[in-house]
């Protein structure tokens, strides 16, 4: 297990590289840039000098390095507040919708994956397939069109979107995710409001995962099924309901975990757009502002965030499928 | 010995062997088709792709309108029969823009999804037969791309390199790329296990040869379930960055640049990001049925 | 025949597969009776449907199989009529099953003691001291080494021969009246099959359980059982003590299946002997006789007639015309 762990140094420090090689790949000149159209030839000069564009790329890399462990992620173009400042601002807003989605998603794609494999080929299974299928092909951002549209407009039960605003109550800050400090600080009006909020954005970035997921789930649950241990267990006279909770769930839940990491490597991506839409106070609408704006400083510095939240994700993933599977975890 | 291998090496032996081949094969694709076939779902996926293409290539004969012709004084018009779908911000047909972004959208699918098969398949062939000191390295470069998740790594990328199609789908190959080389070196290492290379080693194949006729037609079959697959991945992936405002721009009528331009009309005109988007569904499901029924076909282990 | 004479009796079963190509007549009226304490073997090739009935008396026969008809007597009761729920209660505890495989019949993720006090918390409701212990005596029964280590170890830390230990023990530990063994020898080295079949003798010897014995190895049925039942493409074609199974068998296919076997004197040199033809295809099995295409003996009653299994000497019985006229048997 150690050696998974350590795994991903090396990897990381591959991110940094790559993540310098894209960023020196704008086509122009950088110093010119940073200048601004109307500088002179001068100023571009001592501009490039005092941000070290002159020296080499692989030196210019490990000062870049240097800054990147130190915490230090440039500057916005824009803005010209340190990167890595906006970056955790925003952070916990774009971290409790992730979670709430994740949470949507193994809460209706577990269960849903289970009911179409204990009924294959009947009516649950084919509603739960052709929510998988629909749901697989229906991009996002349209989703996230739509659904405001039928939630807000139409209907009216839930928010456009937005993280506060007028009328809306929010906790004091513990740890930024308004739900978990609206429960810590005891509000309950607070945790509606969060609630409410959260919850559209929410399903519509949960909806590609609860597809993924409940696809993965029905087909291992039906390999597991199909096993000669479920067989022996039914000679034990054990009950259907037990076989699919406990027999078969624990062998079935394995491929699944293992899909968790990239779920929510894909969810990241998705956040991007769902948060630009639903006026979402995260990294994604940071990002999606950055990139109309040709603000290339703070889209290196998401990505290389996102990269790493994205591996130690997967390096979490794979631990605990380590634990969970009793053949890896005995092999010493 | 030689009296044997020359009987082998006969010409009336070689033409009998092509020819029991070539029924051998015939016989297959004819068990294919009807396997295809058989599925319902994946015969409409067949023929959704199939419209689609047919729609890329006669857009300019069937499309009413001119895609960027546009008058303000027609803007945002409701569905109508002079407009089937209506008009957007400038007054551009919807219906017309749609059926050419169709072609747009193929397009940036089908070059990435090469693009992507054309870098990844070799290097994974190379990880899985050249060492264990190559792959490893290999992997570990895979492992740097595949830290990204897809979307962010396209989009910084598409970003970086400035607009326009091809940059777009230079950012999807370059972010897709590792998933092919990794799955083709999995298939390699599989294969390579196996009894029957040992054979062809032993009887003299070299090593390239070995490769191209014994490793790479078994491994095959699982690239191109994921290649269909992920045609429909690709072209959402292009169409959200089309969103975002990456790629082309206005007036190319991309599916997703046309939902962004009709973002901020949506709740009362909302057919100028409606259909576009009705649009991309039914491509991406028509590509995803089809690569489910290709998986039935190719990777026996899935079916159910 | 009074069905209170024996312990299970079996009448008439007919199991079919409908499947893609049409309906597979797998068992086609397959009767026989065990009695209290006996041991019976079920021999045959490879797919002829001697697992198929020990699932069928389990009701264990999954999808596209289906039992069609035909009664199951045990205890009193037809298997065949009960609810589900009074068939769970029967299964591992008045009728268990030991299955093939053990490395595939045991779950990968739970312990062995897990596994095994699952059958006993079930069907005898024992909980924590006296369920390890009940545990451990089950191990014990089974001659495990060291079965307090093996409680709380997975499947895959264990041997093939410990595996199917555990198989047996999961088996037997309710103390079941029959006890079905279906091939629990064959994935297993031949000095393992030879404990195994030792521990069933002894099980056997010190529970009074019947045994129903399931394989094609006739080497071990003439070990261990009592009786024997000579099976052909569905049917049971001969039925009788082991003794005159070896030594006086009746069937056209049984006395094939034992000229097939290889002899320990026999000559080297010379050609093993074979059963010319093929198996039927039981889709459309061909008319009367089963076994008619391949039987030296066939004549045209046992091509339009399909014999039942009928008394040709004390209690051998066979499913023939031609042996059975020979009998003296009215035809």
């Amino acid at each position: 297990m150690a050696k998974r762990v350590l795994q991903v140094i090396p990897v990381l420090l591959g991110v940094t590289v790559l993540t310098f090689a894209i960023a020196h790949s704008v086509p122009g000149d950088p110093a010119r840039a940073i200048a601004g159209i109307y500088a002179t030839e001068e100023t571009v000069e001592v501009i490039r000098a005092k941000w070290g564009l002159d020296k080499p790329l692989p030196e210019q890399y490990l000062v870049y390095l240097g800054h990147l462990l130190r915490g230090d992620l440039g500057a916005s173009i824009q803005s010209r507040r340190p990167v890595a400042d906006d970056i955790m601002d925003r952070l916990p807003a774009t971290l409790e919708l992730s979670l709430f989605a994740l949470l949507l998603m193994v809460v209706v794609g577990i269960p849903m994956g289970m009911i179409a494999a204990r009924w294959r080929n009947r009516l649950p299974d084919h509603v739960a397939r052709l929510f998988v299928i629909l749901g697989g092909a229906i991009p996002s951002f349209w989703l996230a069109l739509v659904a405001q549209l039928v939630f807000f407009s139409w209907l009216g039960w839930l928010p456009f979107g937005g993280r506060t605003g007028a009328g809306i109550v929010t906790p004091e800050t513990v740890s930024g995710l308004y739900v978990l400090d609206s429960i810590l600080t005891l509000n309950g009006t607070a945790l509606v409001h969060s609630l409410r909020q959260l919850l559209l954005p929410g399903m519509v970035l949960a909806l590609a995962g609860t597809t993924s997921i409940t696809r993965m789930t029905r087909a291992s649950m039906l390999e597991v099924l199909r096993q000669d241990y479920i067989k022996a267990a039914r000679a034990k006279g054990v009950s259907g309901r037990t076989i699919v909770l406990k027999h078969a769930f624990k062998n079935a839940m394995i491929p699944t975990i293992t899909v968790l990491g990239l779920l929510f490597g894909s969810m990241l991506g998705g956040a991007f757009v769902v948060e630009w839409i639903f006026a979402w106070p995260g990294i994604g609408t940071l990002a999606a502002n950055s990139i109309t704006n040709l603000d290339y400083t703070v889209i290196m510095g998401i990505s290389i965030v996102i990269a790493i939240v994205y591996s130690i994700a997967n390096l979490l993933v794979d631990v605990s499928y380590m634990v969970l599977n009793p053949k890896v975890r005995y092999e010493k | 010995m030689s009296n044997a291998s020359a009987e082998f090496q006969s010409k009336e032996y070689v033409a009998q062997r092509r020819r029991l081949t070539w029924e051998r094969r015939r016989k297959q694709a004819r068990k294919n088709w009807y396997l295809l076939t058989r599925n319902p779902l994946t015969v409409a996926g067949l023929v959704i792709v199939g419209l689609l293409v047919l729609t890329a290539l006669l857009a300019p004969i069937i499309a009413p309108y001119s895609p960027t012709a546009f008058d303000i004084r027609d803007q945002l018009q409701a569905p109508s029969t002079t407009h089937l779908l209506g008009t957007d911000e400038m007054g551009r047909d919807i219906l017309s823009r749609i059926l050419y972004g169709a072609g747009i959208s193929l397009r940036v699918g089908l070059t990435a999804v090469i693009a992507i098969a054309a870098i990844g398949i070799p290097i994974g062939l190379i990880a899985g037969t050249a060492g264990s000191k190559v792959d490893t390295v290999i992997m570990r470069i895979a492992d740097v791309f595949l830290s990204f998740p897809q979307l962010v790594l396209a989009l910084a990328i598409a970003t970086v390199l400035g607009g326009g199609l091809q940059n777009v789908v230079i950012a999807l190959a370059v972010a897709g790329w590792p998933w092919y080389a990794r799955l083709v070196r999995g298939m390699v290492l599989t294969v390579r296990q196996e009894t029957f290379i040992e054979a062809a080693k032993v009887s003299g194949a070299t090593k390239l040869k070995t490769i191209m006729r014994h490793i790479m037609p078994n491994t095959m079959g699982p690239v191109i379930v994921q290649a269909s697959m992920d045609m429909g991945y690709t072209i959402l992936l292009a169409a959200s960055l089309g969103f975002l405002g990456i790629g082309v721009k206005v007036p190319t009528p991309e599916w997703g640049l046309m939902i962004n331009a009709g973002r901020q009309y949506f709740m009362t005109q909302w057919w100028v990001a409606g259909f576009p988007g009705i649009a991309i569904l039914i491509t991406v499901l028509g590509f995803n049925l089809l690569g489910d029924g290709l998986r039935d076909i190719l990777d026996p282990r899935s079916r159910s | 025949m009074k069905t209170d004479d024996f312990l299970l009796t079996v009448k008439d079963l007919r199991t079919h597969f409908y499947t893609y190509e049409g309906v597979v007549q797998a068992l086609d009226g397959v009767s026989f009776n065990l009695g209290v304490g006996e041991a019976l073997g079920l021999v045959g090739e490879t797919g002829c449907g001697k697992s198929l009935t020990a699932s069928s008396i389990m009701r264990l026969v999954e999808e596209p199989g289906r039992i069609i008809s035909g009664e199951i007597w045990f205890e009193g009761q037809d298997l065949l009529q009960l609810k589900e729920s009074q068939m769970r209660n029967i299964r591992g505890n008045r009728i268990a099953m030991v299955f093939q495989d053990p490395s595939t019949y045991l779950n990968p993720s739970f312990t062995i003691g897990n596994q095994i006090g699952e059958v006993i918390r079930l069907h005898q409701g024992l909980r924590g001291k006296h369920l390890r212990q009940r545990i451990l005596e089950t191990l014990d029964m089974v001659r495990m080494p060291d079965p307090a280590r093996v409680v709380n170890q997975y499947p895959h830390q264990l041997s093939g021969g410990m595996r199917q230990r555990c198989l047996i023990a999961t088996a037997v530990a309710c103390n079941p009246l029959l006890l079905i063994a279906d091939e629990p020898t064959t994935a297993l080295d031949v000095t393992v099959q030879a404990a195994i079949l030792e521990l069933l003798s002894d099980l056997r010897r010190e529970t009074q359980g019947a045994l129903l014995l399931i394989t094609h190895n006739l080497g071990v049925v003439a070990e261990i059982c009592d009786r024997v039942a000579v099976m052909y493409s569905g049917d049971i074609v001969e039925i009788a003590p082991t003794i005159e199974i070896f030594g006086q068998p009746q069937h056209p296919y049984t006395r094939a299946l034992l000229e097939s076997v290889p002899k320990l004197h026999q000559d080297p040199a010379e050609d093993l002997a074979t059963i010319s033809g093929r198996l039927p295809n039981l889709i459309n099995p061909p008319e009367g006789c089963r076994f008619h295409p391949r039987c030296s003996l066939a004549n045209d009653t046992c091509r339009c007639e399909k014999p039942s299994v009928r008394e040709a000497g004390p209690g051998h019985f066979v499913a023939c015309h031609p042996v059975y006229r020979q009998w003296g048997g009215p035809a």
